[in-house]
């Protein structure tokens, strides 16, 4: 990029950029909404999970082995959006009852 | 009441960012990263997690059984002498990929070092070593402490090429027996020891190097022959290098590649890595696609590197890649090592606790195949890019039980890693597009 960073370098950038979005969104729905800590817990697990999916797809693409980040999508993105889901919808019901 | 128990919700859903609060959350954060920067329970366990330091070999020798190697036995000199030396005319097929004049030009410019420093025996690739010896009035230099001497070992030794640096202290049981003196008729007779080196090496340095993951995922083809080659050069080129460093210092040294002894086992004294199924060493961070050459001098040090494990045995016992493989079914299936051969050849010296590997059959499929192999290296689920997932998964191995390790081998080969007869292989290795996640040229 730009000459300058290398793959891995933009990746990470990009994750921690996520993950400080993540904490806030996690923040925001604890204080605002009073969502239970199992929802926040859950939420936390799956979105985890899926940046990690997401990290371990693009390095297999720098690394030229474009089939590890097909499986990855399936044997950790997959999970990661299940939990994530189940989380999602038990904050939900947090925000529809406060509001 | 309600009055009031509304108010209290109202008062809660609003962030509360006083500063007490935010030094409350930045002690928590410090005892957090305080604590995760203690030293583990096992005290053993010093170089990270999983690896555990061994004042001794981490294998069984039977000195009952075990006796030192001839080199005349070796598969290179017994085979050398029946069918000349392996693919000393390698063949081309433009068609073919991995096969092409590229691929040779490859493999000839790859070994081209080594070959020209191996011709004067400056580095000993097999055969009687040279002893590179210092000025006669010289007085060898003293190191002012055994650690300074280790660090600036290795740091000339990383200048000099090497990617890993261990140092341990000389093994008879791992030095041949007697070399291998060749005369022009390809015949092959024992020379002793004694007679060759005429003194007593206290120290062993072992270099180790990387090979190219691309070039090696090649296997086998005269691609990968060129990364074999290419790393015999530097491991070569190294030894010398080292072997004169040390000579400047007032001290005799030789420098082996594959020669004067059995690198693998010093490698593993020296804390390079820890025996594989394959025969081979895997090392903590290059895995499987490590070379070797080593420097054997008088120098004595207070100290030395110490052999280490991290949970490879465990694994090759759980794994079988590199077995099911091989092309020429030279790896055990045994699922435990053993202190003898299942069969028993003369390029093997029983004794030792470790996977014996039929090398009679893997060398003849050199023969056969009209390359150097590699297909073990290439298929090994410790051979990996060096990318911090890899790193992470080698971590998380060597803490797992041995049942998860044939699950994680599997997903390795799900993930499409380690696979070999590959014809797209040579195609990412020669692609102009090349690596950018490491800022190599495009």
């Amino acid at each position: 990029m730009l000459g300058i960073f290398t793959g891995i370098e933009v990746l990470f950038f990009w994750l921690g950029f996520f993950s400080l979005a993540v904490c806030q969104g996690l923040f925001w729905l604890r204080y605002r909404y009073q969502a239970g800590w199992s929802s926040l817990a859950l939420l936390l697990t799956g979105i985890g999970t899926i940046m990690f999916a997401i990290a371990w797809a693009i390095s297999s693409v720098l690394e030229k082995e474009p089939q590890s980040a097909s499986m990855s999508m399936i044997v950790i993105f997959l999970p990661g959006l299940i939990i994530s889901v189940l989380g999602g919808r038990l904050a939900w019901r947090s925000i529809t009852t406060t509001a | 009441m309600s009055s009031s128990n509304n108010d209290n919700v109202e008062r809660t859903s609003e962030p509360d960012f006083s500063r007490r609060n935010i030094l409350k959350a930045g002690t928590l954060g410090a005892a957090a990263l305080a604590t995760a920067s203690l030293p583990t329970a096992a005290a053993a366990r010093s170089n990270g997690i999983g690896v555990v330091e061994h004042d001794d070999l981490p294998f069984k020798v039977d000195p009952t059984v075990y006796k030192r190697f001839d080199e005349v036995n070796s598969a290179f000199i017994v085979n050398g002498q029946k069918y000349g030396r392996a693919n000393a005319d390698k063949q081309t097929d433009n068609t073919k990929p991995g096969f092409t004049d590229v691929d040779l030009a490859l493999e000839n410019a790859g070994w081209s070092v080594r070959r020209l420093l191996a011709k004067e025996q400056l580095v000993c690739g097999g055969g009687e070593p040279t002893v590179l010896k210092p000025a006669p009035d010289s007085i060898p230099y003293k190191f002012p402490n055994g650690q300074t001497a280790l660090a600036q070992i290795k740091r000339a030794s990383r200048l000099f090429g090497a990617d890993v640096v261990g140092v341990t202290r000389r093994d008879e049981r791992w030095d041949y027996a007697s070399f291998a003196s060749r005369g022009k008729d390809g015949s092959a007779k024992k020379v002793p020891w004694d007679d060759v080196v005429d003194f007593e090496p206290k120290t062993v340095i072992v270099f180790g190097f990387d090979m190219d993951y691309e070039g090696l995922t090649t296997a086998p083809s005269l691609t990968a022959d060129g990364v074999v080659g290419a790393g015999y050069s530097e491991q070569a080129k190294t030894a010398y290098q080292m072997a004169v460093f040390l000579n400047s210092l007032g001290y005799k040294a030789i420098a082996a590649g594959n020669g004067a002894g059995l690198s693998v086992p010093y490698a593993i004294m020296a804390g390079l890595g820890e025996q594989a199924r394959t025969g081979l060493m895997i090392n903590y961070k290059y895995g499987s696609r490590l070379r070797l050459s080593k420097v054997y001098t008088d120098l004595e040090l207070d100290e030395y590197d110490k052999p280490i494990t991290f949970g490879v045995e465990s694994f090759c016992e759980n794994c079988m890649r590199c077995a099911d493989s091989c092309p020429s079914n030279a790896i055990t299936k045994n699922i435990k090592k053993t202190m003898v051969p299942e069969h028993p050849e003369i390029h093997n010296s029983p004794g030792v606790e470790k996977w014996y590997v039929e090398i009679g059959k893997c060398h003849q499929y050199w023969y056969d195949s009209g390359t150097d192999c590699g297909t073990c290296l290439t298929a090994c689920p410790y051979n990996k890019p060096d990318f911090w997932h890899h790193r992470l998964i080698d971590k998380l191995n060597t803490i797992l039980p041995g049942p998860v390790h044939k699950f994680m081998a599997d997903m390795d080969e799900w993930h499409g890693y380690g696979t070999t007869f590959n014809e797209k292989a040579p195609e990412v290795f020669w692609s102009a597009k090349g690596r950018e996640y490491d800022g190599q040229m495009k």
